[in-house]
């Protein structure tokens, strides 16, 4: 450890991980179509999708976006610097997520720019039998102590 | 068939309570600025607000309704950018925008999209790709 206070960029390292795991309910479903207002028949018509190559509802990619968000936070609890979501880069929801599946979003530090004060992640979505469902990559920035906001 | 360049679908919602607490349950992210008023009460603004990430909710369901009032419901996101670029208080208005910028790369359409509040300043700006990913026989 440096000497420095633990603020900003230095409490996180390449390599650092958080993990959650959620199994996507069919309440979890119609609740994020309710709040987001995506009432696309894939996730709510379920004699429709029968007729489809899947067979079966299945959840908004969005959904999986709120799981990632989630595992930001849950990295965030390791230190007390405060940071925002800046964005989120090349999200690509690569396979289905059918109610009853189990999703792990695997949240990892990738790189850091210390100019702007951000730190990057890698997020990696599988199901339970470890096929990638989504990945993408998050830019985390983190404010300065004075509690001022990101500029950019 | 696909989507036509230049169109565009709106939709605006007030974010409440439930929406946050809603989404603070289902996504698991239960981070103090958007469940804990005297957290919040510490920071600019003072007040709860709501997920960045429902803001993608909202441009994916614009983009999602886009696809299905030009009659292609087999249209879904494949790949997301976005950029947060301000903070939405709990009793906001989010209009959510959906325009097609271009209707046919090797990916899929190309959506501009964004989440503006209620003065019209962007919260969130982003694109979606949107491919047509079932095969459907009825």
């Amino acid at each position: 450890m440096s000497g420095r206070s633990p603020d900003g960029l230095d409490v996180v390292s390449l390599g650092d991980q958080a993990t959650i795991s959620r199994t996507v309910t069919e309440s979890d479903v119609y609740l994020f179509a309710g709040l987001s207002g995506d009432m696309h028949p894939d996730h709510v018509d379920g004699a429709s999708m029968r007729r489809t190559s899947y067979g079966h509802r299945v959840a908004h990619g969005a959904l999986l976006v709120a799981y990632m968000s989630a595992a930001s936070a849950r990295f965030t609890q390791r230190f007390t610097a405060p940071t925002v979501s800046y964005g989120y880069d090349r999200i690509r929801f690569v396979r289905p997520v059918f109610l009853g599946d189990t999703v792990t979003v695997e949240y990892t530090i990738s790189s850091k720019d210390e100019q702007r004060v951000r730190a990057l992640a890698d997020i990696r979505c599988t199901n339970q039998r470890g096929e990638v469902v989504a990945v993408g990559t998050h830019i985390m920035q983190f404010l300065s102590s004075t509690r001022d906001t990101p500029d950019g | 068939v696909g989507l036509t360049v230049g169109t565009e679908t709106s939709f605006s919602k007030t974010v409440g309570e439930l929406d946050v607490h809603g989404y603070a349950g289902l996504s698991g992210d239960q981070h103090p600025m958007h469940v804990s008023k005297t957290f919040a009460g510490d920071f600019p603004g003072g007040r709860r607000v709501a997920h960045e990430a429902l803001l993608v909710a909202l441009m994916a369901a614009a983009a999602s309704r886009l696809a299905l009032q030009q009659s292609e419901p087999q249209l879904a996101p494949l790949e997301i950018d976005v950029r947060f670029d301000g903070r939405v208080p709990i009793g906001e208005t989010v209009t959510a925008r959906a325009r097609v910028a271009s209707a046919a790369t090797s990916r899929g359409a190309v959506l501009d999209v964004l989440c503006e509040d209620e003065r019209h300043v962007p919260v969130a700006t982003g694109s979606i790709v949107m491919s047509g990913l079932l095969a459907r026989d009825g």
